[in-house]
């Protein structure tokens, strides 16, 4: 049988973005998280994915029941079981796969949730949280993603959150030579958006909690740094504001923005909020010439602007289902492994017997030629007749049908002392 | 005038208007069909020369461009366009703006060939002239801001709504719509204040009191007042975009009030 293996989550598609910022799990967290969902009853494996976009859980344990129990539990705890979605074994494997391929995304062909799941599994690997089942699933996953992203179009002209931004800075500003950029936070899709903008002749100043880090921030991406205390007079001098803080309330509150108007004489203000949980006050979208966008309304306008790639996503869906197969078929490989290979050490080891029996009396006048041309001849015979068993094997091994070919052979063979020699081996 | 020739130039650049109006409407509002900004601004080109030509026609009849409210009307709708065309040489991209323009400038043509009765006052002499002039040019300029207010509330409303496609993607960036809408309302006040202070005399030379003349003076002096106000709460208190664009159109709707109110007094037997 192929590893038994649950995934519960929520969303972007499922779950508003209020609630999606009640479970959302920061990069620094996330390390102690995936440990205390490991300790969960009955859950052996864990792995977790946190994006702006998703928060999901990967678990295995011998009751799924019981894993997915205590999954709920936790979600549950933060208020988004009306939104959970749970796939289990097959489905689950599937899901895993079209994360890690894009095309359970947004907008298909997101470039960055590979990286991200990538990133997920090293935590959870390290954090010694994942075991036999997701050290082969997620690794074989990743190389699933790479093929599709390599053989299909999944990937090729791609509308991006940056381009979006630029897009709207644009509608808003006109020319954008001079406008000043600030970046609040260091989230790499809030620096890529900036880039993007500091490209079309914007200026950059970057704030952070750490001045240390902001200084460093700007230092790579040239520009200005500022402490997050500076905020005031950023949101007063600022033309577009990128929120990407991991703070969990509100950076920019509706009464800042306020008095930042007053000061700017109404000038345009956009904030580009990406954080999740928001950075930005959505109450501050409200007030007269100023401009707010959270993540899901920019991701919604990327996904409008690569509608037109449902051939790309044909063919994406077509390369993954190959790989979700051979995956499937090497696990049930797997799972019938150990009776093929006791089945090929107990004809080996009695043709071996039977050999030697033969060789120390009616045919002790053979000469060393002869009796190596025999034990050749009897390994071929003995891979000829398990070659078709081997196979039906190999083919049913996830099928009950399958699991009572395994139990007949072990008993009609005596099968259950080779394979345990085989695994202490 | 030559009606063999005038009457053609006025029909023609009426009809060109017409078209550029659909034209730029069509490709603002982006028929499945696209249509191309450039034919709406051929279409706008080719009317104002023709509108021009007629004008040229009519004042070597006799009859110049201040002489009634119908010649008034036609002149206002070209000084309209030409206060179009200049605006978008000097910024680009705004030539969308122009369906809401055309269809405003067709009206005041159609509107110029109306039946009209007796002219408004005596309607000749160098003051008469700046009179009229003044508040022409300042009604053109507000046309052109009111334009741009309008296109500015529509983008405004896009982007508050998040409609990032059609219509956003065609509009001029809001900064540039209230900044033009801002310079037009700057380049018109001053001359709707000379047209007042003129008319204050003219009013004295002239006999065309009665309730109407006196109630078009208030509403005059009212969009006077609102296109002030929204120049002074700019420089003063920084109002801009959606409360200036309101302030422009609820002017420019005093603006045409005080024009009705010429329009109905010249119809009177």
């Amino acid at each position: 049988m192929t590893s038994r293996f649950v995934v519960l989550g929520v969303n972007h598609r499922t779950t508003p973005i209020e609630t999606r910022e009640r479970v959302a799990v920061t990069a620094d967290s996330l390390d102690g998280v995936v440990r205390s969902v490991r300790g969960l009853p009955g859950v052996r494996e864990a792995m977790m994915v946190a994006t702006c976009n998703r928060v999901e859980v990967y678990a295995t344990g011998d009751d799924l029941d019981a894993v997915a129990g205590a999954l709920r539990g936790y979600f549950d705890q933060r208020g988004a079981v009306p939104y959970l979605y749970e796939h289990r074994d097959d489905a689950g494997l599937r899901h895993a796969f079209r994360v890690c391929a894009s095309l359970d995304s947004l907008v298909p062909g997101d470039a960055q949730i590979l990286g991200q799941v990538k990133e997920a599994f090293a935590v959870a690997r390290d954090a010694g949280c994942t075991g036999q089942v997701l050290n082969k699933l997620m690794p074989r996953a990743f190389l699933a993603a790479r093929r599709v992203r390599a053989e299909t179009a999944i990937g090729h002209g791609q509308v991006s959150i940056a381009s979006v931004a630029v897009d709207l800075t644009r509608g808003i500003f006109g020319d954008l030579a001079g406008r000043q950029v600030v970046v609040l936070g260091a989230g790499k899709m809030a620096l890529g958006a900036a880039r993007s903008l500091v490209r079309h002749g914007a200026r950059l100043a970057v704030a952070n909690r750490s001045y240390e880090k902001a200084v460093a921030l700007a230092a790579e991406h040239g520009g200005a740094a500022h402490p997050l205390t500076d905020l005031a007079m950023l949101l007063q001098h600022g033309d577009v504001i990128v929120c990407s803080t991991g703070a969990s309330t509100y950076v920019v509150t509706r009464d800042e923005v306020q008095r930042a108007m007053k000061g700017r004489r109404g000038r345009s203000l956009f904030l580009i909020d990406i954080a999740v949980p928001r950075n930005v006050d959505p109450r501050v979208g409200d007030l007269d010439n100023v401009y707010l966008y959270n993540i899901d309304d920019l991701e919604r306008i990327v996904a409008e602007g690569s509608s037109s790639r449902a051939a790309a996503t044909t063919a994406a869906e077509r390369v993954l289902g190959e790989e979700i197969d051979a995956y499937r078929n090497e696990q049930r490989a797997r799972g019938a492994a150990p009776v093929i290979t006791a089945l090929r050490q107990r004809f080996r080891a009695t043709a071996k017997a039977e050999l030697e029996r033969s060789l120390a009396k009616p045919l002790k006048h053979l000469t060393v030629d002869d009796r190596k041309a025999l034990e050749v001849m009897l390994d071929a015979m003995v891979n000829k007749l398990l070659h078709a068993p081997t196979m039906a094997l190999r083919k049913q091994a996830d099928t009950p049908d399958g699991a009572q070919r395994e139990e007949s052979l072990r008993a009609l063979f005596d099968l259950a002392d080779a394979e345990h020699d085989t695994e202490t081996a | 005038m030559s009606p063999w020739l005038a009457n053609p130039a006025f029909y023609l650049a009426a009809t060109l208007y017409g078209l550029a109006g659909a034209a730029l409407l069509a490709h603002l509002a982006g028929t499945r069909r696209q249509v191309p900004v450039v034919w709406g601004l051929r279409f706008l080109t080719a009317a104002v020369v023709l509108h021009g030509l007629h004008e040229v026609l009519r004042w070597t009849d006799g009859r110049g461009p201040f002489s009634g409210i119908r010649e008034s009307l036609s002149t206002l709708a070209l000084l309209v366009v030409l206060a179009f065309l200049g605006v978008r040489r000097v910024r680009q991209r705004v030539e969308v703006v122009g369906a809401f323009v055309a269809p405003l400038t067709l009206l005041m043509l159609l509107a110029s060939r109306a039946p009209a009765g007796r002219p408004v006052g005596h309607l000749g002499g160098a003051l008469i002239a700046l009179h009229v002039g003044s508040v022409l040019m300042g009604t053109a300029a507000f046309t052109v801001a009111f334009a741009m207010a309008l296109a500015y509330l529509i983008q405004e409303r896009q982007v508050k709504r998040k409609h990032l496609k059609g219509v956003f993607q065609r509009l001029p960036p809001l900064d540039v719509l209230d900044d033009l809408g801002y310079r037009c309302v700057a380049v018109g006040l001053p001359a709707l204040t000379l047209g007042i202070v003129t008319g204050l005399f003219v009013g004295v030379r002239t006999s065309t009191g009665g309730p109407l003349a006196a109630w078009q003076q208030y509403v005059g002096m009212g969009a006077w007042i609102v296109f002030a106000g929204v120049l002074v709460l700019r420089l003063a208190a920084g109002w801009r975009g959606r409360r200036a664009a309101l302030g422009t159109i609820l002017g420019y709707a005093s603006a045409v009030l005080v024009l009705a109110g010429y329009y109905l007094r010249s119809g009177r037997p």
